[in-house]
């Protein structure tokens, strides 16, 4: 029996809250007229085109290997060698390069392994190792070999190339093959092939000769100019043959150029001197 | 979503939706206004149709979409608790005994707090399982038991003192 103190819930709040599954919220609007209001204000769906994972994988890869594709073959290193000075340098590969003064050239360190080129203004003798075709560009020609040793002098109107070991591929508008002790020339527009070239007709510079065969006096001063870093004007068209140290000093160097020919030079100011008749 | 599968689910859900927003507000044109513009936002999502994600965000995007009307408003005391609830009996259980316990209800259902309002509310008047409440409004079953339990107990207290 239950005591009739205890206080016992009467009969309609003794459920467990059922009678609230019989009832409803009254909304204005229902469900259809709800419906009937949004469905004006969706506007179609844009299709996107979802790409599959491994298509963007894939498109990931390949423009990762691109950018670093680009970045390895625009990645340059340049070596500028001033008036008046020599510079040695290794190149990736264990080839070496010598440069001649007032000379600028440049390759790229990384795309280097995938293809041996570089970029050349001025003079400069290669000792190449064997290996893929290693190219030497410039403004004149481009010059290829597979492993030997040459110099390249490319001045402006002056393009030579002498192969000293091996052979070389020498391309201007038109090809030139050397062998040993051959030179390529260019002539005008196109390349001429000298055979049995002695050795220092491109290599004294390496040795710190000026060598000059049947070469012409502006041609001759200019070289001067390049060691001395001086300026020479007034320079009568002659020919000149000579070989001779660098190491005297400049006005030891033009007397000796001069002699010969009876003429006389002045200096007009610092590093600057005039050739007199 | 296409426009089907979003009819499907707007069929399925918006009902819900729209009493979810209406135990908490008490206020039956917000929760209208409310449930109609958390559809719109879903249909704007453009998401790849999946009940069970699309069932939990719509209860999240309707929750947050009224706690920010709140805070616009700044009338979050006023829906605190003390809100009058409106219901109407269905038309086969109209009876004096039901017009009774429906103004009963409602006095008491002035007393319970909003959290607890809603979770009771969802499971007496909607039928939803423990488990169906937590997972729409990502609670543990344990809260969802506590919450009811709560609620139970007060509005007997209520009901009771009513009396």
């Amino acid at each position: 029996m239950i005591p009739d103190d205890v206080n016992i819930p009467s009969d309609d709040t003794a459920d467990d809250f059922d009678g609230l599954r019989s009832m409803h919220i009254p909304f204005k609007k229902d469900e259809k007229q709800i419906w009937q209001a949004l469905e004006p204000q969706l506007k179609a769906v844009p299709k996107v085109v979802r790409l599959p994972r491994f298509v963007k994988a894939v498109a990931a890869s390949i423009l990762l290997a691109a950018s670093f594709t680009a970045f390895a073959y625009n990645y340059q290193t340049t070596l500028v060698c001033q008036k008046g000075a020599n510079q040695e340098w290794q190149l990736p590969d264990g080839s070496n390069v010598y440069l001649n003064n007032d000379t600028k050239l440049s390759y790229a360190p990384i795309w280097w392994f995938f293809d041996r080129c570089v970029e050349l203004d001025g003079e400069a003798f290669f000792e190449v190792q064997k290996g893929r075709t290693f190219a030497v560009k410039s403004f004149n020609g481009r010059t290829e070999v597979l492993g030997t040793s040459f110099n390249v002098q490319s001045r402006k109107g002056r393009y030579q190339v002498h192969c000293l070991s091996g052979k070389v591929k020498v391309m201007a508008q038109n090809e030139v093959l050397l062998q040993k002790n051959q030179k390529a020339v260019l002539r005008g527009a196109l390349l001429d092939k000298l055979d049995a070239v002695p050795y220092e007709a491109s290599m004294s510079w390496r040795k710190a000769q000026f060598y000059f065969k049947d070469a012409p006096l502006s041609y001759v001063f200019e070289e001067i100019e390049r060691h001395y870093n001086v300026e020479i004007t007034e320079v009568p068209a002659l020919v000149y043959s000579g070989v001779f140290s660098k190491d005297m000093p400049i006005e030891d160097a033009l007397n000796l150029i001069c002699l010969p020919f009876n003429l006389k030079f002045e200096p007009s100011s610092k590093n600057h001197f005039k050739i007199l008749e | 979503m296409t426009k089907q599968e979003f009819k499907e689910c707007f069929d399925l859900y918006f009902s819900a939706i729209r009493k979810y927003v209406y135990y908490r507000s008490g206020d039956s044109e917000l929760a209208s206004d409310i449930a109609q513009d958390v559809f719109l936002k879903l249909w704007e999502k453009h998401l790849p149709y999946e009940v069970q994600g699309v069932k939990n965000l719509l209860y999240k995007m309707a929750s947050d979409s009224f706690v920010s009307h709140l805070r616009k408003k700044a009338v979050h005391n006023k829906h605190e608790d003390g809100i009058k609830l409106r219901f109407e009996l269905n038309n086969d259980a109209r009876s004096s005994l039901m017009e009774e316990r429906k103004k009963s209800y409602t006095q008491a259902l002035q007393y319970l707090k909003e959290p607890n309002r809603s979770t009771f509310l969802m499971n007496k008047m909607e039928g939803l399982t423990h488990r169906e409440i937590a997972s729409r409004l990502g609670l543990s079953v344990k809260a969802v038991e506590k919450r009811v339990a709560k609620s139970v107990m007060l509005l007997k207290k209520h009901l009771n003192i009513l009396k």
